[in-house]
């Protein structure tokens, strides 16, 4: 039986690309405040700038609102779902997520630590959650290379279960420090996932972080395919494994702890969309890899999309639409025994 | 590209796994490593192909030291192609031989010409081409192993190691598979590869190493180094090892342990010659106690019978049946339970070994296998079918095969009925007491 892959590569990422473009625009229109596309389009084609010559409300929710959380939403949805699309390679294992090894876990104890403390300043909730990431890596990490022995990816997933177990802990009794006051119901919304407090200084940050990971993981998609026949296999087609893995895991865990910084914890993305496009695209990591990034930031805006309009006026937090379409899909993706891919 | 390893040691937690190991393999040489289970085969592969460091001692592919190489730049000279292969997803064939030109690409590079002209090469080579859109993960062992090799030959290699390359082939792929050793050896490839069939190092490598317990045992030409002692210090196996006079090459038989049984369940004698006998031998000896003449020392069936410990009776190569050993023969006749005649090509010489029979004058039990086909053997002009006719009209009992023959025989002396055949075959219908009542 011959693998169908139905799809051209060059025609899949066209598709994606148009597709980013509409839910970009959608992403402008759609909201509790209906603007037609035809003055979306308008305001942003001219900078907004209305007849009278002044700033029109249609522009200033347009330049204010929608577009950074248009962008942030496109930023964190390439971040988690590349990550995932990398880790899965790494792991060989479709399950794989940047959830597990506790990346997440650790990032949100760091960000909420920092918002405890009060710290002001854009810088330090990237910060502390990639120093809250890198730590729950670290341990991981640690364990797994204990007496050189080579560890099972499935010890690693059952530490990365108990490890994330403990931040969460931590992270709850954050919260617990916090109750009483305003800051715990920011703590307990952010922890959900969502792109609400989303603005430019946001973007501006997250930008040049997303650019760069993603970009240093496409340099490696060729080192993850040599580590799919194994590690020693990888060794003999000139690849260094330790170090190949070790630069795409702190990769992976610059850009979830950013991910999980601005936006919460946003679950499934990670899981779901590599696993999607894998059977699309098939399993070779230069194409997955960015395909991964384009359908993983459609998707985030989509999901952000529904949040914003499910209970209008009011929002969803964004983590409870992707795990509703993910967690479902996943299970129906185990069923159908393509979880082997 | 020449391998010199020198005095080299491994240990693993603690535990000596190679010591001392001083060999040389030379550029379009094969050098095959044999050795029982666990004597440090795959080890030395590893630390030849840089996958482990040594403890002490020096790999050097030809004047350079394999640890003082990048990942890369070995890569570009040596790969190996492992025993166990489990891919991660579900790349297609094509895909996975395209691997093989990692070493030779940028990061963000293309497939170029030459990459597409070496891998075409390589799956035509390993006959892969035919299942190259196919999911790796959907092939079998053997067809996994080729694409492996296929693999390995797109690297452009100068020295290839392969550990068990043969493991999951049937004996067709084993062939072709060293047929492919084979010949990029004489393009210049240098092979070193560990197997565990005895046969194949003998009949492809130019050298065979033995290792046991970590240390090089012998190394040199497959005759030197697969002598039956060798092979009974490192296996702890009895085996025959004869030339093969077809190819020219020396063989290595296993010699099964039979299973005696406690008592012989009697005498049995066997007319046989010109390899007739062998099968009948082979199926009797762990029961019966076998005596076979009278067959002269260049019979194969002498060497069966000898290496099966029967009693022999012998007469000088291409000379007539002497009265000496006529007497002789039929002295052991007389004294055994029964008398099996095998289907064997009777001609001057050895006629009297039927003669022999008829003198028993049904005394003794004769079973004459397949009688009807006499005539097709028969060199004396009718005198052999004349006898054999002659015993069985006076009771000699025609048996046909092996099968029917062994069951007649065993159920006579267990004197139960289990001769399933005994109905189908009226010519039975009244034996008389089998062997050893």
């Amino acid at each position: 039986m011959k693998r169908k892959r139905t799809y051209s590569r060059r025609l899949v990422f066209a598709v994606l690309l148009v597709l980013m473009v509409l839910t970009f625009l959608a992403g402008v229109v759609v909201g509790p405040v209906h603007i037609p596309i035809s003055d979306a389009l308008s305001y942003l084609l001219r900078r907004g700038i209305s007849a009278d010559g002044s700033p029109s409300v249609f522009y200033l929710i347009i330049s204010q609102i929608r577009l950074p959380r248009v962008l942030l939403g496109l930023l964190v949805g390439c971040a988690l779902a590349i990550s995932g699309g990398t880790m899965q390679g790494l792991f060989r294992n479709p399950l794989a997520s940047p959830y597990v090894l506790g990346i997440a876990s650790g990032a949100s104890t760091g960000a909420a630590l920092v918002m405890l403390m009060n710290l002001h300043g854009v810088f330090f909730l990237p910060l502390g959650a990639f120093v809250g990431g890198a730590l729950a890596v670290g341990i991981i990490y640690r364990l797994a290379q204990e007496r050189g022995k080579k560890t099972s990816v499935y010890t690693l997933i059952l530490a990365g279960v108990a490890v994330g177990a403990l931040f969460s802990a931590v992270t709850s009794f954050i919260i617990f420090l916090s109750s009483g006051t305003e800051r715990m119901t920011d703590l307990i919304f952010w922890i959900m996932g969502g792109l609400v407090r989303a603005n430019w200084t946001y973007v501006c940050v997250l930008f040049p972080i997303v650019a760069f990971g993603s970009l240093v993981l496409m340099a490696f998609s060729r080192d993850l395919n040599a580590l799919a026949v194994g590690e020693e296999g990888a060794f003999h087609l000139g690849i260094n494994p330790e170090m190949s893995k070790r630069v795409m895991l702190s990769v992976v865990t610059l850009l979830t702890s950013s991910a999980v910084a601005f936006a919460g914890t946003i679950g499934f993305v990670g899981l779901i969309i590599p696993h999607i496009m894998r059977l699309i695209m098939g399993p070779d990591h230069r194409f997955l890899l960015p395909a991964t990034a384009i359908a993983g930031a459609i998707f985030l805006v989509w999901a952000d999309m529904a949040a914003r309009t499910v209970v209008r006026p009011a929002e969803l937090p964004v983590g409870i639409i992707t795990a509703f379409l993910g967690a479902p899909f996943f299970l129906y993706l185990l069923k159908a025994k393509k979880a082997r891919m | 590209m020449d391998i010199t390893i020198e005095r080299l040691h491994f240990s693993y937690n603690g535990k000596p796994v190679l010591q001392k190991i001083t060999l040389n393999v030379q550029k379009g040489e094969i050098l095959a490593i044999v050795g029982p289970n666990g004597s440090g085969k795959t080890t030395l592969l590893k630390n030849i192909s840089g996958v482990l460091t040594p403890d002490a001692g020096v790999v050097y592919l030809d004047m350079k030291r394999v640890t003082g190489l990048s990942p890369r730049e070995l890569s570009r000279c040596l790969t190996a192609v492992e025993q166990e292969h489990e891919v991660g997803f579900d790349f297609t064939v094509r895909e996975v031989i395209a691997m093989g030109r990692i070493p030779y690409q940028g990061r963000f590079a293309k497939e170029t010409t030459k990459d597409a002209q070496r891998i075409r090469e390589a799956m035509e080579l390993a006959h892969v081409t035919s299942f190259a859109n196919r999911s790796i993960r959907e092939l079998s062992g053997g067809e996994k192993q080729r694409v492996f090799l296929a693999m390995a030959l797109a690297q452009d290699p100068r020295v290839l190691l392969l550990d068990e390359p043969t493991t999951y082939l049937d004996i067709n792929y084993q062939l072709q598979i060293m047929k492919i050793v084979r010949q990029q050896a004489s393009a210049g490839l240098t092979v070193l590869m560990a197997l565990h069939d005895l046969n194949l190092a003998a009949q492809y490598a130019d050298r065979v190493a033995i290792l046991y317990r970590g240390r090089l045992l012998a190394i040199g030409s497959p005759v030197d180094v697969l002598t039956k002692a060798n092979i009974k210090q490192a296996f702890h196996a009895d085996v025959v090892v004869g030339k093969n006079s077809v190819t020219n090459s020396i063989y290595i038989s296993t010699v099964p342990q039979r299973l005696k049984a406690p008592t012989s369940l009697g005498k049995l004698h066997i007319i046989c010659g010109g390899g007739s006998g062998a099968a009948v031998l082979h199926a009797l000896a762990d029961r019966f106690s076998l005596s076979v003449g009278v067959v002269s020392p260049l019979d194969s069936d002498f060497q069966v019978a000898q290496y099966l410990g029967a009693k022999l009776v012998t007469e000088v190569p291409f000379a007539p049946i002497s009265t000496r050993a006529y007497e002789e023969n039929l002295a052991i006749m007389r004294s055994s339970d029964g008398v099996i005649i095998c289907e064997t090509p009777f001609g001057s010489g050895n006629l009297l070994n039927l003669r022999a029979a008829v003198e028993l004058e049904s005394k003794t039990n004769i079973y004459v296998l397949n009688p009807e086909g006499i005539k097709k053997r028969d060199y004396t002009g009718g005198q052999a079918t004349k006898l054999i006719r002659q015993l069985v009209r006076s009771g000699a009992v025609p048996v046909n095969g092996l099968g029917a023959l062994k069951r007649r025989l065993i159920s006579g002396y267990y004197n139960t009925d289990c001769d399933i055949n005994r109905q189908s075959e009226p010519s039975e219908s009244a034996p008389k007491a089998a062997a050893g009542r």
